[in-house]
């Protein structure tokens, strides 16, 4: 018999096998080891996407209902507007899929979404398909106490957008053509961002795409050919906004927003450059300063004619943190020792630049050669996308943030009733996990005597047994990726790591039964799972061995 | 009757019944010419046991034959259960060689 038949369970992430809510097992087949997925928290959690391009994924949500029936109520026609139909061609070839406006010359014509709610000094996009029938006619769309975006309409289909601000807490989302024109629209979307994304049709309800509330992460972080389940703990990014344009102060610096293809794939990342030659020409974010505690702080950045972004300990004094991004090396030469430094290759010259530090206030200079100074030229400079600032000692994944404050991802767990799976006294449990360090509980097994895997101090694993108190297995320092299986029979539990059994085999109190609920990363640790077996019995050590090389 | 079925295969996967139809098969690039051989000797035996052909067609179709092994059934047959469920499965080739290696260890 192969693993495969004689495993209980086979939980698998490489086939990135789910959908919001759930993350599915192969084994069994009929459905009773899908895990529950949960992590609770809209539009806060990102992934590494497959290659080629490995962009990073958000999710996505079209804040407008109907969003291509003008002919709802929830569009209010004003000053003379009037639908003639869903009776033209769509940007797609779709026939009768996008609708003809009429204006009649009124000024301030318009159709109107009715009044959404959405965060002040939240960052918002609005895009929508516009054609007309013959000629150019100008309108505008957009917001007005915003500012509308005045655009120009040709007899080819164009997506016009624009972002904004919101300096208010309801939006009115409009068309407005002040002339006696036909024009024809299709597919409006209004969402969190600089940029508009794939166009998302919504009907009652918001439409929604990509890493939605509970959406299981499977990410090819690294250039991964295959995906692993991301499970990380909650994190808060204290950086308010993915715009650079609003509550960052600028010294000696200039930004151009949207200039250059960020690491998601779109037009969103921002061109930075030294407006005058000198020393700490650099960006912060005015009320970014958590001087106390540990912080870890990124940004993505590509090198453009300039090559040295540098992360300056405001305090320090000295030179800080160098990222060459042209070498993808960070050369630490703080006064004050950063605890953690790292270049994360992102692919298409862009590296997430990252550090940890106790105690910090922070800031980013533009620099010549890694030092403090820079030479400008009025447009030589680099691009930065998507900063981030946490509280704890490692990095974890981007939390997209444009609500002008702070969002919060919170932790990523997985959960069964596997009483089906397990109803014995004996099993071996199987992981393929990669796992960073964080004082916690990884795997909860309820009234199996209580099993828990515990991630201890100096990055160690080790098993215990609540109702004996007794650590039924030695500990071991978990390296960059480990295949584990432990197994248990009614006298003894044995451990195998990476092809040999660990430590001595411990003699049980009392036997572990009546396995119920298996919850995975409920103390809220970073793991990247890969493979997960439950089998009934205890394998033979000859089996460990090989299943654990 | 399916481990018999596997086992049959495992048979049929051995090397002394390729090259009996080669000449019939030339013109086949070598992973095509394999992959038809190895349907044709499961097609011929399975016939000499009076499988029906319709049988035959199903189980190829179901991906027990033809480019794969059980373990392509085992994925097929879950994915069209994620799908089912409204799920998706993003990388069967992925998931093909994890329970590929399961489904052949330990030797």
């Amino acid at each position: 018999m192969s693993y495969f038949d004689d495993a209980s369970l086979a939980f698998l992430p490489s086939g990135a096998a789910g959908k919001d809510g759930k993350a599915y097992s192969i084994k069994p087949t009929d459905g009773t080891g899908d895990f529950t997925f949960s992590r609770g928290s809209n539009l806060a959690a990102t992934r590494v996407g497959p290659g080629p391009d490995y962009f990073i994924e958000k999710g996505r949500e079209n804040l407008l209902t109907y969003s291509n029936d003008f002919s709802n109520s929830d569009w209010n026609k004003i000053n003379g507007l009037s639908v003639i139909g869903q009776t033209a061609t769509d940007p797609f070839g779709v026939a009768n899929n996008a609708w003809s406006l009429n204006f009649d010359g009124t000024v301030n014509g318009r159709i109107e979404k009715k009044g959404l709610s959405v965060a002040v000094n939240g960052v918002y996009n609005y895009s929508v398909y516009l054609r007309v029938a013959t000629g150019t006619q100008v309108a505008s769309i957009g917001h007005s106490s915003w500012g509308l975006t005045a655009v120009t309409i040709t007899t080819q289909w164009q997506r016009f957008e624009g972002f904004k601000v919101a300096a208010t807490n309801t939006a009115y989302i409009r068309v407005r053509c002040d002339d006696a024109a036909i024009i024809e629209v299709f597919g409006y979307q209004f969402e969190s961002g600089l940029v508009a994304t794939e166009y998302i049709e919504s009907g009652a309800t918001k439409g929604t795409a990509g890493i939605l509330e509970n959406t299981p992460r499977f990410d090819y972080s690294n250039g991964a050919s295959c995906p692993s389940l991301l499970l990380e703990p909650s994190r808060t990014n204290l950086v308010p906004s993915e715009y650079f344009g609003a509550g960052y102060t600028l010294s000696g610096a200039a930004i151009i927003n949207n200039n250059t293809t960020s690491p998601e794939g779109l037009q969103n990342a921002t061109k930075i450059y030294p407006t005058a030659s000198g020393n700490y020409k650099h960006i912060r974010y005015g009320s970014l300063n958590p001087s106390t505690g540990v912080h870890t702080f990124s940004i993505f950045a590509k090198a453009g004619e300039l090559d040295h972004l540098v992360l300056i300990d405001y305090d320090g004094g000295g030179v800080g943190v160098d990222f060459n991004l042209s070498t993808g090396v960070a050369n630490d030469s703080a006064s004050v020792a950063f605890d953690f430094v790292d270049m994360v290759d992102y692919g298409n010259g862009w590296y997430r630049c990252v550090a940890t530090a106790t105690n910090l206030r922070f800031y980013w200079i533009l620099s010549d050669n890694g030092g403090v100074s820079v030479t400008a030229n009025g447009t030589d400079g680099l691009y930065i996308y998507a900063a981030q600032a946490e509280a704890n000692a490692y990095p974890t994944s981007y939390i997209p943030n444009h609500s002008g404050g702070t969002i919060t991802r919170a932790v990523d767990v997985i959960s069964k009733d596997l009483t089906s799976v397990i109803n014995n006294n004996q099993m071996t449990m199987f992981l393929d996990v990669k796992s960073l360090e964080a004082i916690s509980t990884v795997i909860a097994a309820d009234n199996f005597g209580d099993l828990r895997w515990y991630h201890q101090a100096g990055n160690r694993f080790r098993f215990y047994k609540i109702d004996d108190a007794d650590w039924v297995t030695n500990s071991f320092v978990v390296n960059d990726g480990d295949k584990i299986a432990l197994t248990l029979t009614d006298t003894q539990a044995k451990l195998f790591v990476n092809g040999s059994q660990v430590g001595t085999t411990f003699a049980l109190t009392t036997s572990f039964q009546n396995f119920t609920n298996l919850s995975y990363n409920v103390g809220s640790s970073k793991n990247e799972l890969n493979q997960l077996l439950i089998f009934r019995t205890a394998l033979s050590d000859a089996d460990c061995i090989t299943l654990t090389t | 009757m399916r481990n018999q079925l596997i086992c049959w295969i495992e048979v049929l996967m051995e090397s002394r019944f390729w090259g009996k139809v080669v000449t019939a098969t030339s013109g086949l690039s070598s992973k095509r010419r394999k992959n038809k051989l190895y349907d044709t000797y499961i097609y011929k035996t399975y016939n000499s046991f009076e499988m029906k052909q319709s049988q035959f067609y199903y189980l190829l179709r179901r991906g027990l034959f033809g480019g794969g092994g059980i373990w392509a059934k085992y994925v097929n047959d879950f994915k069209a259960r994620v799908v089912a469920d409204g799920g998706t499965v993003e990388s069967t080739t992925c998931i093909n060689a994890d329970v590929k290696y399961l489904t052949k260890n330990p030797s």
